[in-house]
């Protein structure tokens, strides 16, 4: 019983992490919260093997990408309508964005469509990782994590403008 | 776009302030957790046809005329299933663990998945035959029972159409088995499998 709250203690102080990953890997509210309950219970069976040689952050970040890159959304009648095409054409216009929070906004709607591993790159280099971390996490090398970076930024950029907006 | 504007908006956005989950129990439903699910669903049924095929066996397996070819047909039945499963369960009992580096844990259970899947594959070609066999031994029809043991007895009729008869209906059974086998694998296994190469292809690019 005493392990359990510690652990829920824990995870409540990195709650933070947990539902920005949620938020991040899945669309609607109700995915989300499947999502969240699924990587608590993965981060509980796996609790025995958190030594504590390491901050309980990143073995949480580890556990929490695994467990959202494996995850399968449960299927829905009206997921026939997702569009598969993950760039519409160009904007006509591009409008300039200059609100911090929109901008948030965008960034958002812009990494919906990135892949799965695609998000937990820049999910870490948003939470301010160094590409060691990053390589360490996904358990890829440094030098693939910088190039692999460098494309979805670019990637980002790119569905940015195509939704009408520039910042 | 300038990325570092945006960390600093990220940084600063509000704690979401709703309470985490507080059941520590309840079904998980990433690929691999379906896949230990429906691997332990799988051996207790196993368990349980087995089980039953024992009781069956002791119950009316001694009365009959086939009574040494069912209890022979069993024992390798029995041996290969303890041989298969005991295999499964080793593997069932690797795949727990999530807190690996995900590319290597990813790649290895891709990799024994499809053995295994290839595996499951094999021993259901063997066992189907075997398992016709103690059921055929057990049941004891007039058609089936009787055929066998005049064929024991060599009392067989070489009649071609009786031979052409023979492997007809043991293709077809054959195919209908591998057409079910198929249908199985892929709602229980090959999908998920599907979904796991995918994850690790993007990650090996």
């Amino acid at each position: 019983m005493e392990k359990e709250a510690v652990f829920l203690q824990q995870v409540n102080a990195h709650k933070g992490i947990l539902f920005k990953i949620c938020r991040l890997y899945q669309d609607r509210e109700e995915d989300r919260q499947d999502l969240l309950q699924e990587i608590v219970l993965q981060l509980w069976s796996s609790y025995d093997s958190f030594r504590g040689d390491s901050q309980f952050s990143s073995w949480m970040y580890r556990v929490a990408l695994n467990t959202a890159i494996v995850y399968l959304r449960k299927q829905r009648h009206h997921d026939n309508f997702v569009v598969t095409a993950p760039y519409p054409d160009l904007a006509d216009d591009v409008r300039p964005v200059r609100d911090e929070q929109q901008k948030l906004a965008i960034f958002h709607q812009a990494v919906a469509q990135l892949g799965k591993v695609e998000k937990a790159l820049i999910f870490l280099y948003m939470e301010g990782h160094s590409g060691k971390d990053m390589a360490a996490i996904l358990d890829l090398s440094p030098g693939n994590v910088r190039v692999r970076l460098n494309r979805v930024k670019d990637k980002l950029q790119t569905i940015i403008k195509t939704l009408g907006y520039e910042f | 776009m300038n990325f570092d504007d945006l960390k600093d908006a990220w940084a600063k956005e509000p704690v979401d302030e709703r309470v985490l989950p507080a059941r520590l129990t309840g079904k998980t439903t990433g690929a691999i957790a379906r896949l230990r699910r429906n691997m332990r669903n799988e051996f207790i049924w196993t368990i349980l046809g087995l089980g039953a095929t024992l009781v069956v066996l002791i119950v009316h397996g001694g009365h009959h005329r086939l009574t040494i070819l069912a209890y022979c047909a069993a024992a390798f039945l029995f041996v290969q299933a303890g041989y298969y499963f005991f295999r499964f369960f080793l593997f069932y009992r690797r795949t727990q663990r999530y807190d690996l580096g995900l590319r290597k844990s990813l790649r290895r259970f891709v990799s024994e998945l499809e053995l295994n899947i290839e595996v499951y594959r094999t021993y259901s070609f063997c066992i189907t035959p075997l398992a016709c066999l103690v059921w055929i031994a057990i049941v004891d029809t007039d058609v089936t029972g009787g055929f066998i043991v005049r064929y024991l007895s060599g009392e067989m009729p070489t009649s071609p159409w009786t031979i052409i008869w023979i492997i007809l209906t043991l293709l077809c059974t054959q195919f209908l088995g591998a057409f079910f086998l198929h249908l199985h694998l892929e709602t229980q296994y090959t999908r998920y499998l599907k979904e796991l190469r995918r994850i690790l292809d993007d990650l090996e690019d």
